[in-house]
């Protein structure tokens, strides 16, 4: 009775993780935990190399004035000359909410400020936590598990190894998600990166977007991280962190001066 | 104007523009025509999201008894680490010389560039207001 218990519980397992869904994880991918030591080691937390703050050329202002940024609307070849017209009406028009329209967009490799990921393997899915709060989850798998959205802002991420290199395509991404202003990503946009070391220490992501409504041809990402084995990962949000640059409710830029509350004394000399 | 500095945050979050802002504000609070320099203790690194404050006790000039408390923005604090910083790296009490980029409404404090500590070490600011002149 005993054999039998155990015989049935895994054939329910098998039923339930595998021979019911032909593109599972069981079904589709070598990587068990058992194999983790197989594949490259992406442990530790990955921090964007490049300058930190790139910000476009200021445009010069009126006399007195504060220099504003231009750029905005000056797209990459890649994007159709239509973009760039609805952009600047767009700019003209309206003044968005941020953060509502914050994108969960995984054709951006993860930069700048927050931009510091984790890689996690686990048997049949590898899972990426940015530190701005997006989390990815990657299937080892030949299809989409079932029960995948449609559509959603970060899409449907499927992974396979090609030797070292992790490569995740991306599909089922949100037609309306915002791309710049005036523009979304329209229909059919698919994302292919590819993910590997460089050296010990390094990891370049390349991102290559494909959004026939918008681009004319596909376009290439490319971005680089440094390892930080022992690094704190800190998740944090620009529209719920307390920031003292930036007034949400007046969308206004700020340097805010109100001391902390638990400073010392000033020195006695 | 605020308009632009909102949707060139939106363009930076969004869709590959690479070469395009990175930053969640404008800094054009700053004055990056050049950097300026202060002298004074460490009150306090305030490690925190989206950017990391020094708080750095300044004497007032022409009073021997009397402090101001000035501001400097720093980046992030996954940014300064990747830059070498940690939440220890300035202590309280800490003398330090500080460069800096002025706040433009002419109020003390701004966008450090650099800390000078009294044992000669420094760390940089990651910050590209300079690149801008």
């Amino acid at each position: 009775m005993k054999n039998f218990k155990s015989w049935f519980a895994v054939a329910v397992a098998v039923a339930l993780g595998a021979g019911c869904d032909p593109g599972s994880a069981l079904a589709q991918s070598p990587m068990t935990y058992e194999s983790l030591k197989d594949f490259p080691d992406f442990a530790g937390s990955w921090t964007p190399l490049g300058p930190p703050f790139v910000l476009a050329p200021a445009t010069p202002g009126p006399q007195g004035a504060a220099p504003s940024r231009s750029g905005v609307c000056d797209l990459p070849p890649e994007f159709k000359a239509e973009v760039g017209a609805r952009c600047r009406q767009a700019v003209q028009a309206a003044r968005p909410d941020f953060c509502s329209t914050q994108p969960y967009f995984t054709g951006n490799p993860p930069r700048g400020a927050g931009g510091a990921f984790e890689i996690l393997f686990t048997p049949g899915r590898i899972t990426m936590a940015v530190e701005s709060g997006l989390v990815r989850r990657i299937y080892l798998r030949a299809q989409p598990p079932a029960g995948a959205l449609d559509v959603s802002r970060s899409g449907t991420s499927i992974g396979r190894w090609e030797g070292a290199t992790l490569v995740v395509e991306t599909t089922g991404l949100d037609p309306n998600a915002p791309v710049v202003p005036g523009a979304v990503l329209g229909p059919d946009a698919r994302v292919v990166e590819r993910i590997a070391l460089v050296d010990d220490e390094t990891l370049r992501i390349e991102a290559t977007v494909t959004a026939p409504a918008i681009l004319s041809a596909p376009r290439s990402i490319q971005q680089v991280y440094r390892r930080a084995r022992a690094r704190m990962f800190t998740d944090f949000d620009t529209c719920v962190e307390s920031d003292r640059s930036f007034n949400r409710a007046t969308g206004q830029d700020r340097f805010d001066r109100t001391p902390p509350a638990d400073l010392p004394p000033p020195p006695r000399e | 104007m605020m308009r632009g500095r909102l949707l060139g945050f939106l363009a930076s979050c969004l869709l590959l523009p690479t070469d395009i802002a990175l930053a969640h504000h404008s800094y054009a609070m700053f004055d990056g025509s050049g950097t300026s320099k202060v002298t004074g203790t460490v009150a306090k690194l305030e490690w925190q999201n989206p950017h990391a404050f020094v708080w750095v006790y300044v004497r007032t000039p022409d009073k021997t008894d009397t402090y101001d408390l000035w501001a400097f923005e720093n980046g992030s604090p996954s940014v300064l680490q990747a830059h070498g910083w940690n939440k220890d790296s300035l202590k309280v009490g800490d003398k330090v010389e500080v460069e800096y980029w002025r706040l433009r409404d002419g109020s003390i404090g701004g966008h450090c560039e650099k800390f000078a500590l009294s044992d000669g070490s420094t760390l940089q600011c990651p910050s590209d207001l300079g690149r801008r002149r």
